[in-house]
């Protein structure tokens, strides 16, 4: 029941790097940490000190498991994999067609025509929820101590901040991360340093099938290749051939 | 200068803050000086007790030698039956006097002595640990309140043990009660955990049935200061840095689920505040209320 503006040219969101994400949550405490201060806070907590604590996170990271798996002969051939742990950082992926802008009854949640934004009016949120049931990512965050819905802003309040310093106008889960694995830019400019990247790297959006057009894009972790030093040990010995250069070059390209 | 396209070419990578080169000494003088000392030579001598030792792991080249801990056991294991049951022992310091008494409560039977201890046990920090090095709040509560030993799928099943399953961990110092957690991508022989989690009741004015005194837990219990044979610091013997990683146990499933041990009387430092936490509803605008206040 609320409409959507129409496309827009500017796309902003975020490349996600899931090879090079260690799973530190530096990106899920520094969001929470930002956004208390700022437009989207308080970012509220229960029983903080209690059995089982709770809160509002606009960035949460999930760890898995991957299962070891042997080698794949053939044409796309591929090294026996070891197992892994793949840590995914969940955020709003700011969507082209956002299901829970749609559903809101009272235009609380809402798109923005100029770069894709997808936030949230707490003043005309009346807490019900339905925008949480429709996003199938999960990307919502209700606040029962404040009674309104709450989400990812994509840092709005720091990227267009002309108090800050260039360089800091970047949402607060890409400034902190200690390995550089988020990227921030606009997706909907194929020229941009961020298009370039899920490119090159094959960079894919998180079940496309349901047509809500996520913005955001996660890089592939990648595959350990055919032929590659299959343990430590052997990377860490000391070059044969090749020289040191190559050497580096493969501990490097890890 | 040695190396140095090489230095300059890490230094431009940022692998190095500077392009000076880097000596590394294979042969350590200083630890030469404390050998021949050792061995008799010059005015100054270690004293008797750890002549020997010095003269031993004060080497000036690289050397390797089993951990004291690893070599030790087998002998005192069977020197010592009620010390591999992890019976409650009085260790000794190495000047001879009684240091704390150990934690063992003696639930587990022996097994056979060659394979008393089959595992190492190390300690960890998981990363999201780095931001809670020395501090805790409310946030970092909500991504850890326990911490578990995790061990290979193979290993568990070798003992006996389920994903989730409550189970002894035993050492030639004690044992502890503690939940255990599958994961493949470590060593079979290996368990490990992290540290600092795990907290006495009533620490930090958590709530008396907070996961980190129900279900957290130290490793520390099962390590001992000396070594099995009393004969020395459980320490490296040249840092004297403590010997955590000689760390050797053995696991088995337990009867007494459902709670860390050991367990100590609560801390009496009362209880936090249990009302949620608004940081910055004070930066809001002031037209805007919340909901919750309407």
């Amino acid at each position: 029941v609320t409409s959507l503006p129409p496309p827009s040219k500017k796309k902003l969101g975020l490349v996600i790097d899931l090879d090079t994400c260690v799973g530190c949550h530096a990106c899920a405490v520094g969001c929470k940490q930002w956004n208390s201060g700022g437009i989207a806070g308080p970012v509220t907590d229960e029983q903080p000190y209690g059995k089982d604590p709770s809160g509002v996170w606009f960035n949460r990271v999930h760890s898995y498991e991957l299962a070891p798996t042997d080698a794949c002969a053939g044409s796309a051939a591929t090294a026996a994999q070891p197992a892994q742990t793949l840590h995914f950082p969940r955020s709003c992926l700011h969507c082209e067609t956002p299901a829970c802008v749609t559903v809101c009854p009272t235009g609380a949640s809402y798109k923005r025509a100029e770069d894709g934004i997808v936030l949230v009016d707490e003043d005309k949120c009346i807490g019900c929820k339905l925008c949480s049931w429709a996003c199938p990512y999960g990307a919502r965050e209700y606040s029962e101590v404040e009674g309104v819905m709450k989400k990812c802003t994509l840092c709005v309040d720091r990227i267009y901040n002309e108090n800050l310093p260039e360089a800091e106008r970047e949402p607060a889960c890409v400034q902190v991360c200690p390995t550089r694995a988020r990227h921030f830019g606009d997706l909907g400019d194929p020229e941009s340093k961020v298009s370039k990247l899920v490119a090159e790297r094959g960079g894919v959006a998180l079940m496309p099938e349901l047509g809500y057009a996520p913005v955001n894009r996660y890089l592939p972790p990648r595959p350990r290749r055919v032929g590659q030093d299959d343990d430590a040990t052997s990377t860490a010995a000391a070059p044969t051939t090749g020289g040191i250069a190559a050497w580096l070059g493969r501990l490097v390209k890890r | 200068m040695a190396n140095r396209d090489y230095l300059r070419w890490a230094q431009g990578f940022g692998f190095v803050g500077s392009d000076a080169p880097i000596v590394l000494q294979l042969y350590s003088e200083t630890l030469q000086k404390f050998r021949l000392a050792a061995q008799g030579h010059g005015a100054v001598k270690p004293p008797e007790a750890h002549r020997e030792r010095v003269a031993t792991y004060f080497d000036p080249l690289p050397i390797w030698y089993e951990p004291f801990e690893h070599a030790q056991i087998a002998s005192v294991a069977h020197a010592d039956p009620e010390a591999i049951r992890g019976e409650p022992v009085e260790p000794r310091a190495v000047d001879g006097e009684s240091v704390h008494p150990s934690t063992g409560s003696g639930r587990t039977e022996p097994q056979a002595v060659e394979d008393a201890f089959p595992l190492s046990a190390i300690t960890q920090r998981p990363m999201f640990m780095y931001h809670a090095w020395g501090s805790q709040n409310a946030w970092l509560r909500q991504i850890a309140t326990r911490n578990w030993l995790y061990l290979h799928p193979d290993t568990g099943t070798k003992y006996g043990i389920a994903d989730e399953d409550w189970i002894d961990v035993t050492s030639h110092h004690g044992t502890i009660t503690v939940q255990a957690k599958y994961a493949s991508n470590m060593q079979p022989d290996t368990v490990w955990s992290w540290n600092a989690i795990g907290k006495r009741r009533g620490a930090w004015k958590l709530a008396k049935d907070a996961p980190e005194g129900t279900q957290g837990f130290l490793l520390n219990h099962l390590i001992s200061d000396v070594t099995p044979k009393r004969d020395s610091a459980n320490a490296d013997p040249v840092t004297g840095q403590a010997a955590w990683f000689d760390l050797r146990v053995r696991i088995a499933k337990t009867a007494h689920a459902g709670e860390s041990a050991p367990q100590f009387a609560p801390l009496p430092y009362g209880e936090a505040d249990e009302r949620p936490l608004r940081y910055g509803v004070q930066f809001r605008n002031r037209n805007h209320r919340s909901k919750a206040e309407s």
